[in-house]
């Protein structure tokens, strides 16, 4: 008798069972017979276990697991010291690594997209109606003092753009707000200045250092006609 | 395994094996952290020391702190912490994480979403922990850093289309309402772009952040990584 | 005899003696017959509403417009609402049915007092249901597999220790014998859940742990939900109808054995690897990798049993509704385990991690592995319960092939789409920056979410045709044929 056949019954018969299961339906009495569902009358025994052994090459194959964790977790451990969070510390090593030299485009690029993107766009071009463009803005490519008074400050109120009117609020990246260094400051604007259709020459350090000091009693953002009547457009 | 109390002993052991080895021993080693000055001193010495811990003998001890110096991480209070409670029960999580893998894992350091990785002290004054496990969106640790204009987060809250063409994440335009504009317009009334003019409110109206709205964006500036610790230092 | 004597002969669960095995199982199945019948039916319905919930988050996730203005929709909390009704609505009511029933027939226990139970249940369902409007309502807690408010853990961990307290007096008034490897797991993880449970929603939510120790906790719970709950349910299942089906002994009892304690010894480490590179310290880090890889161990041999069992029986195994979802969640608990370990290693995770890759790997442990071994039971089940065959073969069928297609097709494009996400995400040009801006990123997501969508909707058709399925029989509808409700004649030789 095949397994399949020992699985399904044929219709309208009770299941032909293994032997064993033969003689326990004989031994029901009528009413035991009427408690016991057709579905259960051609089921199976209920499951039981084989005992072939383990395949020895599978025990092989996990004291070489083992082995692997072993030695994984004692590389990776980190000595269990709650300040190692990377899997390079060696102990009593020195982590700390070789400096590239400072390159400002490059620090100018990483800035822009991180904090400047957002708003003004990757492309420069800004949103219509809500953020004022930097490709080809006069604001950009003019006078290095208002555009460094800009970063360093932010910007409130109306300010027109190429022709269009803008009325927002611009973050400081100074003192009162991100308080960015002067190399980083030196680094947007002159990135900025230089990217896309601009051409405007590099602000450098220094001449972000001055301006700063000069502002220093400026307090809140500016305003389009503040910066106007210090630095009139060219 | 026939012997229901000896069955039992196993699987007792097994989970208590991972629940002290995991959950026990993480309170012990790190689970009282203190907020610590950004270099520490030898506790004998005095001298300040390369890391968060050194070793006097066989113990790791911890630095103390430097006299007179701001300690970190900083508690968030008042409308930021207010807004928390709007990011959680809105389901942020499920799709922006709050950790900065460390340089060289990833690009979390080279994508600006932290000058340093994270690590457990920099979590420790938080009520509840947003990790995260899915970055759907980017990361949001130092969001308060990458994006400080409140304007932003509010067009951006509003419909993420003005300035992020081609996002998935939700609108939720019910932290916004739309109403009379009073005597002057409000300062911090929505500039819709030009692009979406069926966004625009009805003339004399304005649409301006409800009180959710506005903590949940305060919560977001508060967002930032701009301290060190003995322990993590900014990459370069 | 006293009034007390006779309180306890009444729960004694024993069975008289000399009653044969089938008049015993019998019994067991008439018994059980309410409780049952409550935890599937809400069972099915707490799907159909999972499946609402699961096909609204997706598709907000390539169409955020897609009922944008509803606060209580909003994705956050669909997608919280989706994974609650299914592991706690779902999941939960299938396997108090599915387990307590098999529990108690290898126990060969009677079930006295089982309105007990019923009580049991429908405070579970409650519970649920309370926790689900508390996530849609503003009570979601963010905190990944414990998103109901916490208000609701009381009743749901006593309800459900008043369930499992049931396996538990099984086992200890069991038939004298033999003690088969169904009856290890269930046994073990009626234990663990509560434990896990209790832990995680005190140092989460009631008494908050410090910092990152709550993540550590966080991941123990949510990885064990699936490890040491919802897995050994599942085992248990296909180690009972496997050899039940098919009249045939279970490969080898060592192999039950090394695997079961492997597994209990190994997966409940594994969590950790949702955290690699995350605030934590590396020792930690490195161990739940380690428990990770080994899982390989419980897997492998877990994969070998069911295979040398069914090995040879094919044709059985196509015909019978029971066997087909069985063996489909058998093969994928290999295939998933071992994508999940594979997943810890470090250089693998550093790209998976944090994308739509590991969406689609908790789809294949919880949909392709359990919620089809469950189906399997449910089918096996149902008729002895009700003493009725299953109405439609044509259901069941599109029930299959509706499940089986589906959820292959989400699991290709999660991974893949996941895969490309990941890589995106990390690729850096020569200069040292991103290669990709966040939204190509996600734009080169959005079909991938999309086709994610069309196989939801394959499911959910599934899903309904068990429904009417299950309540049809519930009615009284008896199938047209005289013998069990099978997917194709067993005695065509042809496709062998």
């Amino acid at each position: 008798m095949s397994d399949q056949e020992k699985y399904v019954p044929h219709p309208g018969e009770p299941a032909p069972e293994a032997g064993n299961e033969q003689h326990e339906a004989a031994a029901y009495g009528d009413e035991e017979m009427q408690i016991v569902h057709k579905q259960l009358e051609r089921e199976n025994g209920e499951p039981e276990e084989g005992f072939t052994p383990v395949p020895m090459v599978l025990m092989v194959c996990f004291g070489l697991l083992f082995f692997w964790a072993g030695m994984y977790f004692t590389k990776y451990n980190g000595d269990f010291r709650p300040d190692v969070f990377g899997t390079d510390w060696t102990p009593g090593g020195n982590s700390a690594q070789a400096q590239a030299p400072f390159d400002p485009i490059k620090r100018g690029d990483k800035l822009f997209s991180n904090n400047c993107a957002a708003c003004h766009q990757p492309d420069g071009n800004g949103v219509p109606g809500a953020f004022p463009p930097l490709d080809g803005s006069p604001w950009v490519v003019g006078a290095p003092e208002r555009f460094v008074k800009i970063v360093m400050r932010g910007l409130h109120g109306p300010v027109e753009v190429k022709g269009n009117t803008f009325n927002g609020n611009m973050p400081s990246y100074g003192e009162n707000g991100l308080n960015w260094d002067d190399r980083d400051i030196s680094a947007i604007t002159t990135f900025v200045r230089q990217n896309w259709s601009n051409e405007a020459p590099p602000i450098s350090e220094e001449q972000v250092a001055e301006i700063r000091a000069s502002i220093a009693d400026k307090t809140g953002a500016w305003t389009a006609a503040e910066l106007l009547a210090l630095h009139p457009m060219e | 395994m026939k012997n229901l109390p000896l069955l039992f002993m196993g699987i007792f052991f097994c989970l208590a094996f991972s629940f002290s080895g995991l959950i026990l021993s993480s309170m012990i080693q790190y689970g009282h952290l203190e907020p610590v000055t950004e270099f520490v001193n030898h506790p004998d010495t005095g001298e300040q020391i390369p890391g968060a811990f050194i070793e006097i003998g066989d113990k790791l001890v911890q630095g103390v702190n430097q006299p007179d110096e701001q300690t970190f991480p900083i508690e968030s209070v008042g409308l930021a912490q207010q807004g928390k409670q709007t990011y959680i029960n809105m389901g942020c999580l499920y799709c922006h994480s709050q950790q900065v893998r460390r340089k060289g894992f990833g690009a979390d350091y080279e994508r600006g979403w932290g000058d340093r990785q994270t690590v457990p002290r920099d979590y420790i004054l938080q009520q509840r922990v947003l990790l995260g496990t899915s970055r759907t969106g980017p990361d949001l640790m130092s969001i308060g850093m990458r994006q400080p204009s409140a304007e932003w987060h509010y067009l951006h809250l509003y419909n993420p289309q003005f300035t992020s063409p081609g996002s998935i994440m939700p609108p939720f335009r019910f932290l916004f309402e739309t109403r009379k504009i009073g005597d002057a317009p409000s300062p911090d009334a929505l500039k819709i772009p030009d692009g979406f003019p069926a966004e625009k409110p009805p003339a004399g109206y304005e649409i301006v952040p409800t009180d959710r709205g506005r903590e949940l964006v305060a919560y977001l500036l508060s967002l930032k990584l701009n301290y060190e610790l003995p322990e993590s230092r900014f990459s370069e | 005899m006293s009034p007390l004597l006779s309180f306890f002969s009444s729960i004694d669960p024993r069975p008289k003696p000399g009653v044969p095995l089938k008049v015993q199982l019998s019994q067991i199945d008439r018994e059980m017959r309410v409780p049952i019948v409550l935890f599937v039916v809400s069972a099915i319905l707490w799907l159909q509403a999972g499946t609402v919930f699961a096909l609204i988050a997706s598709i907000k996730l390539h169409n955020p417009e897609f009922l944008g203005n509803v606060e209580w929709l909003t994705f956050g909390r669909a997608r919280s609402a989706h994974l609650n009704a299914m592991a706690f609505g779902w999941g939960n009511n299938a396997i108090f049915a599915v387990s307590l029933w098999i529990m108690a027939r290898l126990c060969k226990v009677s079930v006295k007092h089982g309105g007990l139970l019923v009580v049991a249940g429908a405070f579970w369902n409650v519970g649920v249901t309370a926790g689900v409007i508390g996530i849609l309502t503003g009570g979601l807690t963010s905190v990944e597999w414990l998103e109901m408010p916490p208000q609701v853990a009381p009743l749901l961990a006593i309800s459900f220790i008043l369930v499992a307290v049931w396996g538990v007096i099984m086992f200890r008034y069991r038939a004298l014998g033999h003690v088969y490897v169904s009856q290890w797991y269930i046994l073990g993880a009626l234990f663990w859940f509560p434990w896990l449970y209790v832990i995680a929603q005190t140092m989460i939510l009631w008494l908050p742990a410090r910092g990152t120790v709550q993540a550590i906790t966080n991941w123990w719970f949510g990885h064990n939900v699936l490890g040491l709950w919802l897995t050994p349910m599942g085992l248990a299942s296909i180690y009972y109808f496997l050899p039940k089906v098919l009249g045939r002994p279970i490969h080898s009892y060592y192999l039950s054995v090394l695997g079961f304690w492997s597994l209990a010894l190994f997966y409940n480490w594994a969590g950790v690897h949702h955290l690699i590179g995350g605030p934590i310290p590396v020792w930690l880090v490195s161990a739940g990798i380690v428990g990770s890889i080994m899982m390989v161990i419980p897997v492998v041999v877990t994969a070998i049993n069911h295979h040398m069992t069914a090995a040879g029986n094919w044709r059985a195994v196509w015909c019978s509704p029971t066997l087909r979802f069985i063996v489909f969640g058998g093969m994928s608990y290999t295939l998933a385990s071992l994508a999940g370990s594979a997943m810890a290693l470090r250089d693998i995770n550093v790209i998976t991690h944090f994308t739509q890759f590991t969406v689609g790997h908790a789809h294949h442990g919880v949909y392709a592995f359990f919620t089809m071994t469950m189906f399997g039971g449910i089918y096996f089940m149902m008729p002895r319960i009700l003493n009725r065959e299953w109405p439609s073969a044509a259901l069941i069928r599109t029930h299959f092939w509706c499940a089986a297609i589906g959820i292959t097709i989400m699991l290709v494009v999660l991974h893949a789409g996941g895969w490309i996400q990941g890589e995106m995400m990390t690729a850096l040009d020569a200069d040292g920056k991103p290669k990709y801006a966040f939204l190509e990123i996600v734009t080169a997501l959005v079909p991938w979410l999309f086709s994610r969508s069309i196989s939801g909707m394959l499911l959910s058709i599934g899903h309904l045709a068990f429904l009417v399925n299950f309540f049809w029989m519930l009615a009284g509808r008896k199938g047209d044929q005289d013998g069990p409700t099978l997917l194709a004649d067993p005695n065509e030789e042809d496709v062998r």
